[in-house]
């Protein structure tokens, strides 16, 4: 019984710690006074009016590149990932292995190293990367491909193949058992590694941070470098939205797919 | 493919084998792998090689120089050093404050189960950059903790506890805290819990059981965990970053500074080469600890 | 010997009662085990068994009522202050210590001096025929090892009461009559008092001295395996003791002795004649159920009670030999062929008899 207690107590600690940082943005962003100070003194709302456009335009940057983010690396993970499953080719484990290897190399060292080859990139043909939001795609399906891939792998290990066979056997071409079959089946996985690679790009620095800048910096990117500079609460405010459309999208994600399923893809 | 297309294929050894034609769906992803990974970083690498020519230029001869004065030169062994200490401190931490709630999520039948385990992911789910810069009104001169704890009397004068190695170690153990519980649960998850209770049948308290079987058997599985928080820890950019102030050298923030204000690409780049190979060797190491069929990397 | 020094306990459960939310588990178990008897709870999953044992180990807290150990209330003592042994289901073996380091686990906690502990591990070795495989780790045994280390483990630390909680589940039925005789020799040379649990009807009757039919949450009948199997209180366990035929009858008269004279309830009307046990009072005009167990009805001959019956099947089990035939009111009536004798074709008709001291009659 006293061990059930003090491993209740140890819990609340635990999640009041979890939890701190991300409750006290929303709070101190109605902060009227100091912003940094607590407790808050007064009431306002004068923060989120005071949010800078580039705020708005980043996120909307954001937006754009986790969308084709996420469509790609299904498009690509996909069929990778069917492949590494069925086929029976010579060195398909290690294959397996290499393009799941992005996920282990730290995003600064990705960052830095497509920072490094944007400049290559461009004595050699004078197409510009870096600051495009190609450049910034191209950055995220480092890491979002093999999530997809990884995703889509997990979810076909508990594919039962007699049931394309079935559909072959009813008639229908490998096409249309392709389409009709196997992507329904394999869909909750392939909309799993999809969002997550979403997720990831939403959250990303250390990338963005180096293949970004200009009219291509995300927000979390513009969040950043704000705040090496200055710390103001049209920031907090900024953080307080983010807090409050994570929320929501957490509570969708928990009911559509359950989040232990969507993290236990991640371990 | 058409049966031509294959016939053109070169013979393999074997006779009457076929490449498989799953490798051709696989060599676009391959394709984007080599172009946009594989690439970049082996041009990475090789800049890792030469020296410095001017701020943003690099000279064309080969040099080891850069990887000698990381193994020479004391400034390098003191950014190593603290490198790997912060490393230490945040996987401690969080297998500390970790193991309880693991353990809790591992073997509770309670119905608040699946709520704990939403509050344990939910942070993963809300932008690193946000929940770094709420560590700000919290630990600042100012802020919340230092409010509280004065108001305790616990402490005289306001603790520094951001912009500087503290707040570093404490805004990654809180990113990081997520990934320890969720491994570790799995570890305690594949205890049947019948272990702990013919322990206690036996007649080993809650101590001994813990002592004798629980940690034994865990082993393999937290020290797993442990190198993979570990290599996080060190391979972490934004956290040391915002938290640490622009005060605290970590191989990190050692190679943001280079390649973004130095200009000294080639350090940058012998730095992030040496990371990475940290980070490769740490994951290599997790898995090969990891207990058989858990070795999905 | 192990069995010198053991305490051999009473086990007693007074008023026991467990309900998980609004869900009962158990509703009311009193049952006294006694000092190195064998008993077994008997039931389908579901039925509590495995929650009463566990409430005996400690793990499971009852919602109301005590568990006497040896004179002892030890309702709120935790399992490691029981000196209970368990052998698991799973047989829960340390997957990290060898044999004799997982048969050790009970004596090290206990802080026994080495010496004894080696020696008394030995013994544990040698009870379960194990000496050769101390050293081995518990994924190098097969499953009727493993299972033989965990019965050593539980008796080594000489515990009051050892819980069995259906330990031969696992295997497959060669080794588990194997394990049966097995665990009885143990119990019965170390004459250790032993709780039981298992859905297998067979093991229950060959085991226990007493076998505890248990029926959602609560004990339908305790008796030994002799007076279950042949004077069975309820269709329940008639049913689930064995095979048995069940005729719906209502009570016509007394006769001589304990015998009574029943009908059929069908269109038929015939007649029955069937012993009434002790405990079974009934008026005429009241209904009941007549049992009786195949190997007691034949085909032919002269018995007191007999039906005309049409064959539908046949269930060839090797030794043993069931004919599935239908009575005149649409009852199915099961009989045990003599071995070598012929058996009668699907759809003909037969006359099967029986003797009234070999049916009983109960109360639905």
């Amino acid at each position: 019984m006293i061990r059930w207690l003090a491993l209740r107590a140890t819990l609340f600690l635990v999640f009041a710690f979890l939890l701190a940082p991300v409750c006290i943005v929303v709070i101190v962003s109605f902060n009227g006074g100091p912003i940094l100070s607590f407790p808050p003194t007064s009431f306002t709302t004068q923060w989120y009016a005071l949010i800078k456009p580039s705020f708005y335009s980043a996120l909307y940057v954001s937006l754009i590149v986790a969308t084709c983010t996420a469509l790609l690396s299904v498009a690509f993970g996909l069929p990778a990932a069917l492949a590494l499953s069925r086929g029976r080719f010579f060195g398909r484990d290690a294959l397996n292995a290499i393009l799941l290897s992005p996920l282990v190399v730290p995003a600064l060292v990705t960052g830095v190293a497509l920072y490094q080859y944007s400049l290559s990139f461009w004595d050699l043909t004078h197409i510009a990367l870096g600051g495009t939001l190609i450049g910034l795609i191209v950055g995220h399906l480092t890491f979002g491909v093999p999530f997809g891939i990884r995703a889509i792998l997990a979810g076909h290990a508990n594919f039962e193949p007699a049931l394309e066979e079935a559909a072959l056997n009813l008639g229908a071409t490998p096409l249309q058992t392709f389409w009709r079959v196997t992507v329904p089946i394999l869909r909750p996985s392939i909309v799993a590694g999809g969002i997550f690679a979403f997720v990831m790009s939403l959250d990303d620095v250390p990338i963005a941070l180096f293949m970004g800048g200009g009219d291509a910096t995300t927000l979390p990117v513009q969040i950043f470098t704000t705040v090496e500079f200055d710390f103001g609460g049209d920031v907090m405010a900024v953080a307080a939205l983010i807090v409050g459309a994570s929320a929501v999208l957490m509570l969708l994600l928990d009911r559509l797919i359950g989040l232990e399923q969507l993290f236990g893809a991640r371990q | 493919m058409s049966t031509t297309d294959l016939e053109r294929l070169p013979r393999p050894d074997r006779p009457r084998r076929h490449a498989d034609p799953w490798l051709w769906i696989l060599l676009p992803t391959l394709a984007v792998f080599g172009l946009i990974f594989a690439a970049p970083l082996a041009d990475l690498i090789l800049l890792s090689f030469h020296h410095m020519a001017g701020p943003a230029q690099v000279d064309a001869a080969f040099t080891l120089a850069n990887y000698r004065a990381f193994v020479t030169d004391p400034f390098y062994l003191e950014m190593l050093l603290r490198t790997c200490g912060l490393g230490m401190l945040v996987t401690l931490g969080c297998l500390v404050v970790g193991y309880p709630v693991a353990y809790f999520l591992a073997r509770t039948p309670s119905r608040w189960r699946g709520f704990a385990l939403f509050l344990v992911i939910s942070p993963l789910l809300v932008s690193a950059i946000v929940r770094n810069i709420g560590w700000f009104p919290l630990l600042s001169q100012s802020g919340a903790v230092n409010w509280l704890l004065l108001k305790l009397g616990l402490i005289a004068a306001p603790l520094s506890l951001i912009n500087n190695f503290t707040g570093v170690v404490i805004g990654l153990i809180h990113a990081l805290l997520p990934f320890m519980i969720l491994t570790l649960t799995t570890v305690i998850q594949r205890i049947e819990g019948d272990l702990e209770e013919a322990a206690a049948n036996l007649g080993a308290g809650p101590l001994q059981a813990f002592w004798r079987v629980l940690l034994p058997l865990s082993l393999p599985g937290v020290v797993s965990g442990l190198l993979l928080v570990f290599a996080m820890a060190i391979s972490a950019y934004t956290t040391p970053a915002i938290l640490g102030g622009n005060r605290v050298l970590v191989m990190a923030t050692y190679i943001a500074q280079q390649f973004r204000s130095v200009l000294n690409y080639p350090a940058g780049g012998t730095a992030a080469a040496l990371l990475l190979l940290f980070a490769i060797v740490l994951t290599v190491l997790a898995l090969q600890v990891r207990p058989a069929g858990e070795r999905t990397p | 010997m192990i069995g010198k020094g053991a305490a051999v306990s009473e086990v007693r459960f007074v008023g026991v009662e467990k309900s998980y939310g609004d869900q009962p588990a158990v509703r009311g178990v009193d049952l006294i085990v006694q000092p190195g008897e064998f008993v077994t709870l008997l039931g389908p999953s579901g039925c509590g068994k495995t929650t009463c044992l566990r409430m005996v180990a400690g793990f499971v807290a009852p919602s109301r009522g005590r568990i006497i150990m040896g004179g002892r209330d030890i309702t709120a003592l935790p399992p490691y202050r029981r000196n209970t042994g368990m052998v698991f289901q799973s047989y829960a073996l340390f997957p990290h210590k060898t044999v004799a380091e997982n048969i050790a686990f009970g004596l090290r906690v206990r802080r026994l001096a080495r010496a004894e502990r080696e020696q008394r591990i030995a013994e544990a070795l040698r009870l379960v025929h194990l000496e050769q495989f101390a050293s081995r780790y518990p994924a190098q045994l097969s499953g009727g090892q493993r299972q033989r280390v965990a019965l050593a483990r539980a008796i080594v630390i000489r515990p009051d009461v050892l819980l069995l909680d259906e330990p031969l589940a696992a295997l497959d039925l060669k080794l588990r009559e194997e394990l049966q005789v097995e665990i009885k020799r143990v119990q019965s040379a170390l004459k250790i008092t032993t709780l039981f649990v298992t859905h297998d009807q067979g093991e229950a009757l060959n085991m226990s001295d007493r076998v505890a039919v248990m029926h959602d949450g609560r004990i339908i009948q305790i008796d030994t395996p002799e007076s279950l199997y042949e004077r069975p209180n309820s269709r329940y366990v008639a049913n689930f003791v064995g095979r048995t035929n069940l005729l719906d009858v209502v009570v016509r008269e007394k006769l001589d002795g304990d015998l009574i004279r029943v009908e059929s309830c069908g269109g038929s009307k015939a007649s029955f004649v069937a012993t009434a046990g002790p405990a079974f009072e009934a008026k005429p005009g009241e209904r009941c159920l007549l049992g009786g167990r195949p190997e007691h009805f034949h085909f032919g001959g002269d018995g007191a009670n007999a039906v005309r019956a049409k064959v539908r099947g046949v269930t060839y089990l090797g030794s043993i030999r069931y004919v599935d035939a239908e009575g005149p009111d649409g009852e199915s009536v099961t009989v045990q062929a003599q071995p070598g004798e012929p058996l009668p074709g699907r759809g003909e008709t037969v006359t099967v008899t029986w003797r009234p001291q070999a049916c009983f009659l109960l109360k639905e």
